[in-house]
């Protein structure tokens, strides 16, 4: 280490440093001021001193050069007085200071914004290894950037290089960049300092004062999230009033006297024209620019590479998450085959997405390995795929299909399918649709051709049937997917003859001297085309007797048989040729005792079973004839083999509650026999009518109801029998069933025998109407009803003992009773009638003395009826009245009864109704109090319990109809009670007062001398109702003024006083 | 001159509505192809009418143009007018009245002829701006592909009613440069707002000559 010759030399130059300090001192002379010493490469020392004092002029500087010192070089010299020499021992390295750095270039990447800054290190002045370090300073507008840098010096020149990647725009602002080093040198012990700074470099060169507005960045392109500083930039003296980023305005950063700049953080995906960023200044400038805000393209996904024609490969996938990019932004795709080392750039279509790629097939490659790679100017992602082409095969969909026939069961098929298919085979899928739209597929493999027609041919097809077909392909030993099915072609194969011959009947005429034959139809499947006609031939023993021609629709026809039976050949015929013949014989066996049994319904169809013949041979034929309207019926009929002894017969003509009839016929050796007849139904159901039913008989209890079938089309099923229903019910009370009314009495009675038409109900009540109710019913229900009501006859005998028993009893009273009076009749008329009565014995009076006890003014009792009369009022004060014992006067006529003078003089006439006492006895003694010449009258106080309630001077109208008509007599004693009160609201009493003779009372007591008075007078209510209280009959009219009168009236108590006193009032 | 107006047809309809204002256009063009007595008279009325049709298209394409899906905000700002805005080239409607009142007939053909035959070309570069910033916009890009064919058609009775007046046809000349394309996204946003809203008001003023054209020569 010490070895180092640096070191050495340190060591040198730190001892001599130590020895001028001692010389300088002891010569007295001064030394050089500021004398300082630097290298730059720690060989070469640069030394300098202050040489301009006055006291040194003249002075010739020496620099020595000392042995010891192993530096080469600092050798300097200064001229000076060549008189003097005076030796300095001055040495020191005083600093290290790096030699100032270079730029050699600074460059800034606009996009990025970021700078790049080029320098040299200049290591070669130093002789070994030193660690370096320098700082870069850059300053844009108000801001400085300062940078370190460590390096190490090689000894040699080396180009260091520094880049920086600024926030914002590098047009933003200018960027000035400087540099200056440092030698870290360990073992200097002078002072190390940094170099000087490097001239300043600027980016952009010139320290740019915008001519015109501008905002950066231009159209950039970022990451959805990002975030992103934008600036303006203007001529100073402008301002700007705000900068938007869309519709938003941001706080402004000031980044230099002429640009001002906004924050935007967390950037959302931008509309396909991007967003808006805008500056607007003052006065009236706008500028701005547009960021498009996506996203870096998804990895391309489902991807899938096949070959439709081996002519190309197309991949297609899903682009997965949009970019928000479009145009010249957008995603692009590049296919690159890895083997070949081929790649193709994709062609996507925006408006359909459909993304897909085409690549070549090559003609000696097989396996192909695909990248899809995908990228925008955010990003790229990448997808691959590897495929062998033969196992990607997908063929495109045949074309020009074609179908065509020339026999009744094949049909050739052809079709086209573009491509190169030499080296593999196909597998094509034939699809065969008949008319019932039943599917049949059938393969078929062929070798592949190029761009070539394809056949293939179907057989066992129906003779005349349509088919459709249609047609796809695949490759055969790698199956990838089918192609899409070719268009549907439709065929009918040509005709075939009848499969076989139809199914014959024959039936023969009553006489016999006929036979018709029946056929059924061919099935389509089996006619095999269209059916022309049925030849219909008769053999006799092998010669055939006659041949008929029967065209179609018909399916059957009558032959003459002669008396002779035949063997019957039925024939089907179509364009294609004749069916095999079905044969039958006319022979019909006799038959006796044919029975006729039921069928069972099974609701869709009739079970019909039968009993086996051992003689049947040749099989069973069961017959029917389904009638629809008034046309003659369809013979059916179906065959049974010789062991079948049940069958269940379907048809689509069975019709449920429709009878039908069925003949079972049995095949034997020599003919066909009648073996059994069956009726039946395939669903029965309720009677459809309800029975006819009549009232044959009534009586007082009993009911004869009869009724008739009900005809076989409405029973609509075997009939079972008929309730009767019958109740107590009135003809129109309840139109409701029984059933639903739910009554107590109802009775039911079920007529199960069928044969009876008649039923007798007994129990009934006399005069009693019943409601009856019959129905039918059958296995499938109830029909209907039919209402009927009847009543029962009245019972006679008990209404004649019922009148003749009173009758009876009533005579048998009377005559006893007549005995008995007869037998009596003395002690009757003594008791009752005695010629002289006397009173002591008479046992009414004893009764009446009983009842008026305490009244011994009263003697006798009258208890005549109550005659009425009526007192005719001609006139009132100056007439005569009119007294007419007559009818009870309405109270109408009461009520115009007149009170006052001055409705008197109308002349006007009042009846007064009332009613007088038959008086027939005087009283034996008259009251003490009573008037002279009313003595011996006295009156019915009926007027006492008229209560004059007002002055009639007052109020004469009013009065004149309070006081008018009837009175009610319920409130009587009310009034009387409060007679005395005569306050003006009894006036309202009074008027719905009770009874109220028509006359007033105080009229006559105080202004009549002749008013008659009561027995009681001194009460004014006080006798009316007593019992007592009459006992005579006698005129009211005083004598004068009868003689007055112009009319005279007949005896009996008289009003007139009323009608004389009331002018006096 | 008239033979060659139906070049303007050869353009598809691009738009139900747009097809039938192509159709007037054609039969407005084909009318004009006849021979007419007074042919100058019923061309400026014919005129009159195209560029009243024109009227009510522009007003929609210039709506359509600022809507937000199309350039976003502040074009389609509520309100947006940026009055201040022009663009080098585009030729400007406005002229004092008196100006405009008293300018003769050969001049107000030529200054027609000449604004048109200038926004034949802006049209096709905004169109082509927008296909690029706007691929989605296919009702703005054909209401800018017709007001294109329409403006063509409207030169062509210009041309033959110059040419009956015996006014000479101003040389033609592509007023834009290929570096027309290369500026800024925003630029470009600007620039066809521009060309729309002058074309829109170049067409009122052409409405307003050719009311008083067609008051000077009445059919």
């Amino acid at each position: 280490m010490w070895d180092n010759p640096s070191l050495r030399c340190l060591l040198a130059i730190a001892f001599l440093h130590l020895l001028s300090l001692i010389y300088s001192q002891e010569t007295g002379k001064s030394t050089p001021g500021n004398w300082k010493c630097i290298t730059h490469d720690l060989n070469r020392m640069i030394c300098s001193w202050d040489a301009t004092s006055s006291a040194n002029r003249g002075l010739t500087y020496k620099i020595c050069q000392f042995r010891a010192a192993a530096i080469k070089t600092p050798v300097s010299a200064v001229a000076g007085n060549d008189f003097e020499c005076m030796l300095f021992f001055l040495v020191s390295f005083q600093a290290l200071i790096p030699l100032t750095p270079q730029i050699l270039n600074l460059s800034a990447d606009f996009s990025t914004y970021t700078l790049y800054l080029t320098w040299n290190d200049s290591g070669s002045v130093f002789q070994h290894e030193l660690d370096a370090s320098c700082t870069i300073l850059s300053r844009s507008g108000f801001n400085v950037f300062p940078i370190n840098y460590d390096s190490k010096l090689t000894g040699k020149d080396s180009i260091l290089f520094w880049n920086w990647t600024s926030d914002i725009p590098l047009e933003c602002t200018s960027y000035y960049v400087k540099i200056r080093c440092y030698i870290n040198e360990l073992y200097f012990t002078g002072r190390k300092e940094w170099s000087e700074w490097s001239p300043v470099r600027t980016v952009p060169e010139k320290d740019t004062k915008p001519n015109s507005v501008m905002v950066f960045p231009q159209d950039k392109v970022v990451l959805v999230g990002s975030n992103v500083t934008f600036c303006c930039l203007y001529n100073e003296g402008k301002s700007v009033k705000f900068m938007k980023y869309g519709s938003e305005s941001y706080p402004l950063l000031r980044l230099s006297k002429w640009s001002s700049a906004i924050k935007v953080q967390n950037v959302s995906a931008s509309v396909p024209s991007g967003t808006n960023v805008w500056c607007s200044l003052v006065p009236d400038d706008v500028e701005g620019t547009v960021l498009f805000v996506g996203y870096a393209p998804d990895t391309p996904q489902n991807l899938n590479c096949e070959t439709r024609t081996f002519i190309t490969i197309t991949c297609s996938w899903n682009p997965g998450r949009p970019t928000a990019l479009y145009s010249k932004r957008r995603t692009k795709y590049i296919l690159f085959e890895r083997i070949s080392r081929e790649n193709v750039t994709c062609k996507v279509e925006e408006l359909n997405k459909k993304h897909a790629c085409d690549f070549p097939v090559h003609a000696n490659q097989k396996i192909y390995n695909f990248t899809l790679s995908a990228s925008n100017p955010l990003g790229q992602a990448e997808s691959s795929l590897l495929i062998d082409v033969n196992q990607r095969v997908h063929l495109e969909t045949p074309d020009k299909f074609t179908v065509s026939t020339n026999s009744s069961t094949h049909a050739h098929l052809s079709w086209y399918i573009p491509g190169n298919f030499i080296k593999i085979r196909l597998l094509c899928q034939i699809e065969i649709s008949n008319s019932n739209s039943e599917r049949q597929l059938q393969n078929v493999s062929m070798a592949g051709a190029e761009n070539s027609n394809y056949r293939a041919w179907v057989d066992a097809l129906h003779p005349y049937g349509t088919y459709t077909f249609r047609v796809r392909c695949s490759a055969s030993e790698y199956f990838w997917k089918w192609s899409k099915w070719s268009e549907g072609k439709k065929l009918t194969t040509l005709e075939a003859p009848p499969a076989r011959g139809p199914d014959i009947w024959r039936q023969r005429s009553p006489v016999g001297e006929t036979v018709t034959v029946f056929w059924k139809p061919l099935l389509l499947s089996e006619a095999n085309g269209i059916i022309l006609s049925h030849e219909v031939v008769c053999y006799l023993r092998e010669r055939m007797l006659k041949a008929h021609e029967v065209p179609v629709p018909l399916n059957s026809t009558e032959i003459k048989l002669g008396g002779n039976d035949c063997l019957i050949s039925v024939i089907a015929k179509n364009r294609a040729g004749s069916s095999p013949p079905s044969r039958i014989t006319s022979v019909d066996l006799p038959s006796d005792n044919v029975k006729t049994e039921l069928a069972i319904a099974t609701g869709n169809g009739i079970y019909i079973s039968w009993h086996s013949d051992p003689n049947v041979t040749c099989g069973y034929t069961l017959k029917w004839c389904i009638s629809s309207g008034s046309e003659p019926c369809n013979v059916d009929w179906e065959m049974f083999p010789s062991n079948a002894i049940d069958a269940v017969i379907k048809s689509a003509l069975f019709q449920p509650g429709v009878r039908y009839n069925f003949s079972l016929y049995g095949c034997k050796h020599n003919g066909y026999q009648l073996l059994q007849n069956i009726t039946g139904y395939m669903k029965e159901l309720p009677p459809k009518v309800a029975p006819n039913f009549t009232v044959e008989e009534t009586s007082s209890d009993s009911i004869l109801v009869k009724w008739e079938d009900i005809p076989v089309e409405d029973c609509q099923g075997f009939l079972k029998g008929y309730i009767l229903y019958f109740a107590k019910g009135e003809k129109g009370s309840s139109k409701t069933s029984f059933m639903e009314e739910g009554s107590p009495e109802l009775t039911v009675k079920n007529i199960t025998d069928l044969t009876k038409k008649s039923l007798r109900i007994l129990g009934l009540q006399g005069k009693t109407s019943y409601r009856l109710d019959l129905r039918a019913y059958t296995v499938g229900g109830i029909g209907p009803s039919k209402d009927l009501y009847v009543v029962t006859k009245e019972n006679s005998v008990g209404l004649i003992i019922a009148i003749l028993i009173p009758v009876a009893v009533a005579v048998v009273l009377g005559v006893v009773t007549s005995i008995l009076c007869y037998q009596k009749r003395e002690w009757i008329k003594e008791t009752f009638y005695p010629d002289i009565p006397n009173p002591e014995n008479s046992k009414a009076l004893q009764f009446q003395k009983n009842i008026c006890e305490g009244n011994t003014a009263l003697k006798t009792l009258e208890m005549n009826p109550c005659t009425p009369n009526s007192v005719e009022v001609v006139e009132t004060r100056s007439t005569v009245l009119k007294i007419e014992d007559t009818e009870i006067i309405s109270p109408v006529a009461d009520s115009e009864l007149p009170e006052d003078g001055s409705e008197t003089g109308t002349g006007s006439h009042v009846v007064v109704s009332y009613c007088p006492p038959i008086i027939e006895e005087e009283i034996s003694s008259p009251p003490i109090d009573e008037p002279v010449g009313s003595s011996q009258v006295i009156y019915i106080d009926i007027q006492s319990m008229y209560q004059p309630q007002v002055n009639p001077e007052e109020e004469p109208e009013i009065n004149f109809v309070t006081t008018a008509g009837y009175k009610p007599q319920m409130q009587l004693p009310i009034n009387a009670m409060k007679m005395e009160s005569h306050s003006p609201t009894e006036e309202d009493l009074d008027k719905i007062a009770g009874y109220r003779p028509q006359a007033n009372t105080n009229v006559w007591k105080l202004n009549s001398p002749d008013s008659p008075v009561s027995i009681q007078s001194n009460n004014e209510n006080g006798s009316f109702g007593s019992p007592c209280s009459i006992n005579s009959r006698q005129f009211l009219i005083p004598p004068k003024d009868y003689e007055d009168s112009p009319t005279p009236n007949n005896t009996g108590w008289s009003f007139t006083h009323f009608f004389q006193n009331k002018p006096n009032d | 001159m008239p033979k060659t107006l139906p070049l303007v047809l050869t353009k598809p309809p691009l738009h139900p509505t747009l097809a039938a204002q192509n159709l007037f256009l054609s039969l407005v063009l084909v009318q004009l192809a006849r021979p007419e007595p007074s042919p100058r008279a019923t061309t400026i009325s014919q005129t009159y009418n195209l560029a009243r049709l024109l009227q009510t298209n522009t007003t929609k394409l210039l709506n359509t143009y600022v809507s937000l899906s199309a350039q976003g905000s502040p074009f389609s700002d509520p309100g947006f007018s940026a009055l201040g805005l022009r663009w080098a080239g585009v030729p400007v409607a406005t002229l004092p009245f008196l100006a405009w009142r008293t300018m003769g007939d050969m001049e107000r053909l030529a200054r027609n002829y000449g604004a048109y035959a200038t926004f034949d070309a802006f049209l096709q570069l905004v169109r082509d701006d927008q296909d690029e910033l706007c691929p989605n916009c296919s009702e703005l890009l054909a209401m800018l592909g017709t007001a294109r064919a329409q403006t063509r058609g409207l030169l062509a009775n210009l041309t033959y009613i110059m040419a009956a007046m015996g006014i000479p046809t101003p040389p033609a000349t592509d007023p834009l440069t290929s570096e027309a394309a290369s500026v800024g996204a925003f630029e470009k946003k600007c620039r066809g707002y521009v060309v729309c809203r002058e074309y829109h008001g170049w067409v009122d003023r052409t409405v307003r000559d050719f009311t008083l054209l067609k008051a000077k020569y009445p059919a």
